[in-house]
Order: structure tokens, then sequence, then C-alpha cells
């Protein structure tokens, strides 16, 4: 994939994959806390797709699934300082 | 029919006679209006991410059903008004997923493995054998 930095150079870096696409057989779930932990920072906060890799419609379930999970307590909606 | 799916988070002390009453009046519930209960678990007491009515810990509860409009009013109406219940959460599920037992195991919070040694064999299971 390539990019252009502010600079003007052009920057080639390779393109993330999105670990749901990679293995349709990988459920989304809400329930689901040591798969979702990876897509949420220390802090709680929800990783941006730019970041995890993860497609458009993989980070809309996710995103759900995640906000479902802060309901039931499996997931911080922030988390105290460390 | 649609299948639903209800997590409740009970108190934590709250007594095992009262929460096998309450479990068994939600399931009288789903049956009473014709419909059929999928799914029954129990996940034990685990550590909560928050404080919840001043409670640091919860007795989690999860029901998967297939029902209607009415099952899920009586369920409401139950879990409201009930002092020992610190939340519930109903969603519309999958059905195929929940028949295909396709139901990983939560685990919330940090792992508390001394609190949860239920959870703590599910995961030892393969996921297909369940």
């Amino acid at each position: 994939m390539r990019k252009t930095i502010p600079s003007g150079k052009n920057v080639y870096q390779k393109r993330k994959i999105c670990r749901f696409c990679a293995d349709q057989n990988l459920p989304i779930s809400h329930k689901d806390y040591p798969a979702l932990r990876y897509f949420v920072t220390e802090r709680g906060k929800i990783i941006p797709r730019r970041i995890s890799g993860t497609c458009a419609r993989h980070q809309r379930k996710l995103t759900r699934a995640i906000k479902k999970a802060r309901v039931l307590c499996i997931l911080p909606f922030s988390a105290s300082s460390v | 029919m649609r299948c639903y799916e209800t997590c409740v988070i009970a108190h934590p002390e709250m007594s095992e006679t009262d929460s096998e009453a309450l479990l068994g009046k939600l399931q009288e519930y789903v049956t009473a209006h014709s419909g059929t209960v999928l799914k029954l678990e129990k996940w034990g007491k685990k550590k909560l991410h928050y404080a919840i009515k001043k409670q640091l810990k919860g007795n989690y509860f999860f029901l998967c059903y297939m029902g209607n409009q009415q099952i899920l009013n009586d369920i409401d109406h139950a879990l409201r008004f009930n002092e020992n219940i610190l939340r519930y959460q109903t969603i519309k599920a999958d059905s195929a997923a929940v028949i295909a037992g396709d139901s990983p195991v939560p685990a919330a919070g940090e792992p508390d493995e001394e609190l949860r040694p239920a959870a703590r064999e599910l995961e030892s299971t393969p996921a297909g054998e369940q």
C-alpha cells in the first residue's frame, strides 16, 4: 500500500488484514472477553480500524459487540488509571 | 417466533434457592407463551469491571430462548422489580448460532479462577464438543 507522507515522499506500508475476513468462522460475540480485549486499549477505548486493520463491516459488528459487553460489565466503559 | 438471549447479573450474595427460584420462574414465562428454552447457563460469580449498585462482583446467568413479545414483557417485569438483580440485558440472537452451540465461554473482568471453577472446566473442553 502506497502512502504519501507530509514531506512528499512515498512510503510503502504492508496492508493490514482484517482477521475476521481472513477467518470467516471467527465469531464476534459480546460475551467473548478474551477476543474483545484485543480490540480495546488498556483504558477501554475501542481501537480504530486504521490501527487494528479490521475492515469497515467487521469494525461495525465489533463496535456493537463491545458496547453490549460494556453494559454487561464484561468490558469497562473507562478503566481507572493504572 | 424469534430467538432472544437474556443475560442477568444478580447480587453476589443471592442465595442458591433464590436464584433457582428465579431461573425456574423465567423458564416458566417462556414455556407459558409457547416458547422454548434453548439454553440455560450459570456463569457463576465474576468480578465486575465497574460497580453496579455498589457491588463489585456479580452472579451471572444466561438464558437463550425462542419466544415472542409477551415473554419479553414478562421477563422484563420480573427482573426489573427484583431487588436482587443488579442488571439484565435482552438482545435478539442468531438462532442458528445458538442451536449450533456457538456460545463462547465468557470471561468478564480479570480472570478470576477461584470464583469460576465451572467456566474453567468448559474452557478446557474443545468448542465443538459442547
